[in-house]
């Protein structure tokens, strides 16, 4: 066929590449109420007004209000049967396997689901306990706070060495009378990496996963992050100062009509005391700069498939054109000067290519940034790329070869 | 749509699937096969040739020609393709012509009571010719229409595609013009068009009147007819 060109087996070839994108999440994005989104579903029963929170929060990159704003990652916190802030309030438990506890504490069951959520999901498991071991040193993971990554940050997988979280271990500066449950700290800054994971290549029921350790002393592991997931799980006791005082005013269950109560204690305490919502805030407007200075980095994997398409046009093919330019009104071809017929051949300028099935319909079309010259002394190739990406099903062609 | 950046030393490929490659490919059924390819043209205005001459005139179209993103429509993503002919020194090409007894300056009127069927014939013609290379003669065509308001009668389209663009690939007619060219003959007919839809696809200024457009691609010679089809509620 005089305007379509047949592919020929050594014409098409598929294969691999990997692309790899730099996220930086800004620390205003996670402390900013107007980017940190709460989903409250979760309500107490019983006695009074009842309190209302979030199973988890997701961060946005601006404004969630607005549709142009990006989900970058949903965060929680969860706590294991055997951590000191479950054991502390000495529960009891029912015929049916529930836990009780005391009434001075919020949603403990539903903690205790989510890190029971986790551990099945990551490690296969729900009773099972995080770990997080650096060399001869390993910790339980009891409280552990949980940061999942949307897809369309994480992409197919994180990339190990690249990853690194800024935060304020400890609360606010506490003056007489003052209180810090809100108030943005500057206390013992922390840089958690997962630095030397490129040679510690560990596996769990949730896929490749990298020891998250503190920066300044890579011994310390703090963390787990799950690559393949795009989950962080973060050792709340031991990535957080234990000790220092935290006040302010959360919400709590009474039988009058307020529902808010001072709290004094400290950050332990607080996982009990609080609603998740209370925990959640406080971390994510105190613990995390701001300004729009970086808080959490990494670089993502995305896995291309692609298929080559070598759009060959040898020298005596595709040098004319149906384009109504190509000939005057009386249909003589007008790149060709008068009385020049025996020495000028015609040429056409290629602005795109079409890839055809065998009924003639369009499948893709590759536009080039200017028209490429096609006359008989050119055999030129065009090398066409369809990548076929998760996102979504298209794109994206690179260069030519002549 | 906008234009792509030409201003590197680089070629930059934009290539997207079309609405029917997305169609195909959602079908899981293996019908998504590129099979071949086409190169076309469309920005190109080659009478730039003619003012500047060759030399400037390249050089012009090379490096001021914006050339505009891919389209995702079928349709329109490729108009003018480039034409293989292994004579290297034809100076004249063929192009597509429209006779019938209802045509006008390239306007067919046909309309949606009495007069709902057009016979039309779309021809090859050359002028200082005496014969169309035999390369450039086509033995099939590629004509498409709105499928919301007109079919070819007396065969099914090939494809419809989500913008109701019928399809239909058809032989040419047995004979021949008188330098060898082929002719296809096009029985047109109007579909059953509401009054409704006269109210909503009528011109503006005359609701009894719809204008679509028909296109007839030659396999072989690339040429293009594009004629506008003026359908009318009263013939």
């Amino acid at each position: 066929m005089a305007v379509f060109k047949e592919f020929s087996a050594e014409d098409v070839k598929t294969n691999k590449s990997y692309l790899n994108q730099l996220v930086d999440i800004l620390g205003s994005d996670i402390s900013g109420s107007s980017t940190r989104k709460q989903y409250q579903v979760f309500v107490t029963g019983g006695l009074g007004p009842g309190v209302t929170s979030s199973l988890f929060q997701t961060v946005f990159d601006q404004d969630f209000t607005l549709q142009t704003a990006n989900a970058i990652f949903d965060t929680t916190f969860g706590l294991h049967t055997g951590s000191e802030v479950v054991t502390y309030l000495n529960p009891t438990i029912d015929s049916n396997g529930k836990y009780l506890f005391p009434a001075n504490s919020l949603m403990m069951r539903e903690k205790m689901d989510i890190y029971r959520l986790f551990a099945q999901n990551l490690l296969g498991d729900s009773n099972a306990m995080f770990t997080a071991i650096s060399g001869s040193t390993s910790y339980n993971i009891k409280e552990a706070m949980f940061i999942c990554f949307k897809r369309l940050f994480s992409r197919d997988q994180v990339k190990r060495e690249t990853f690194a979280i800024r935060y304020y271990a400890s609360g606010a500066s506490l003056g007489a009378g003052q209180q810090n449950l809100a108030k943005a700290s500057s206390n013992g800054s922390f840089i958690l990496t997962d630095i030397n994971s490129s040679v510690n290549k560990e596996y769990e029921v949730g896929g490749q996963v990298s020891t998250v350790v503190d920066s300044a002393n890579i011994a310390n592991p703090l963390g787990l992050l799950f690559l393949d997931k795009g989950i962080l799980v973060l050792d709340i006791s031991r990535s957080f100062d234990q000790a220092g005082p935290i006040s302010g005013a959360i919400d709590c269950v009474t039988n009058t009509a307020g529902i808010v109560t001072n709290f004094t204690g400290t950050l332990k305490n607080l996982m009990s005391s609080g609603s998740m919502d209370e925990f959640l805030d406080h971390v994510c407007s105190t613990r995390f700069t701001g300004s729009d200075e970086t808080s959490i980095t990494f670089q993502n994997i995305t896995n291309i498939n692609s298929t080559l398409f070598f759009c060959r046009a040898g020298a005596d093919e595709f040098n004319y054109s149906s384009n109504p330019t190509f000939t005057d009104e009386n249909n003589r071809i007008t790149v060709i000067d008068p009385g020049q017929e025996e020495t000028q051949r015609t040429f056409t300028f290629v602005t795109s290519i079409g890839l055809y099935d065998s009924t003639d319909n369009l499948l893709a079309v590759a536009k080039m940034s200017r028209p490429v010259k096609k006359d008989d002394e050119r055999d030129v190739t065009f090398k066409v790329r369809l990548d076929f990406v998760r996102k979504n099903n298209k794109r994206k062609i690179i260069f030519r070869n002549r | 749509m906008g234009f792509l950046q030409g201003d590197t030393n680089n070629i930059i490929l934009d290539a997207v699937l079309t609405d029917t490659g997305r169609q195909f490919l959602s079908k899981n059924d293996g019908s998504f096969s590129v099979v071949k390819f086409s190169l076309s043209d469309d920005e190109v205005d080659y009478s730039i040739i003619q003012k500047y001459g060759r030399t400037v005139g390249q050089e012009k179209i090379e490096k001021n020609t914006p050339v505009f993103e891919a389209l995702t429509n079928q349709a329109f993503a490729q108009k003018y393709r480039c034409v293989s002919v292994s004579n290297p020194n034809l100076i004249y090409l063929p192009n597509l012509t429209l006779l019938g007894n209802n045509v006008s300056n390239n306007i067919l009127s046909i309309g949606n009571t009495t007069q709902k069927t057009r016979t039309v014939t779309v021809s090859q013609n050359i002028s200082n010719v005496s014969s169309i290379d035999i390369e450039l003669r086509d033995q099939s065509f590629i004509v498409e229409v709105n499928n919301l308001f007109l079919q070819v009668l007396g065969t099914a389209p090939d494809n419809i595609d989500n913008n109701l663009r019928a399809t239909y690939i058809l032989t040419r007619d047995s004979g021949q013009t008188a330098q060898g060219g082929s002719t296809l003959t096009l029985n047109v007919g109007t579909k059953s068009i509401t009054d409704t839809q006269f109210q909503i696809y009528g011109a503006s200024n005359n609701k009894s009147l719809i204008t679509t457009f028909i296109k007839v691609s030659g396999i072989q010679s690339g040429a293009v007819l594009e004629f506008q089809v003026n359908i009318s509620s009263t013939l």
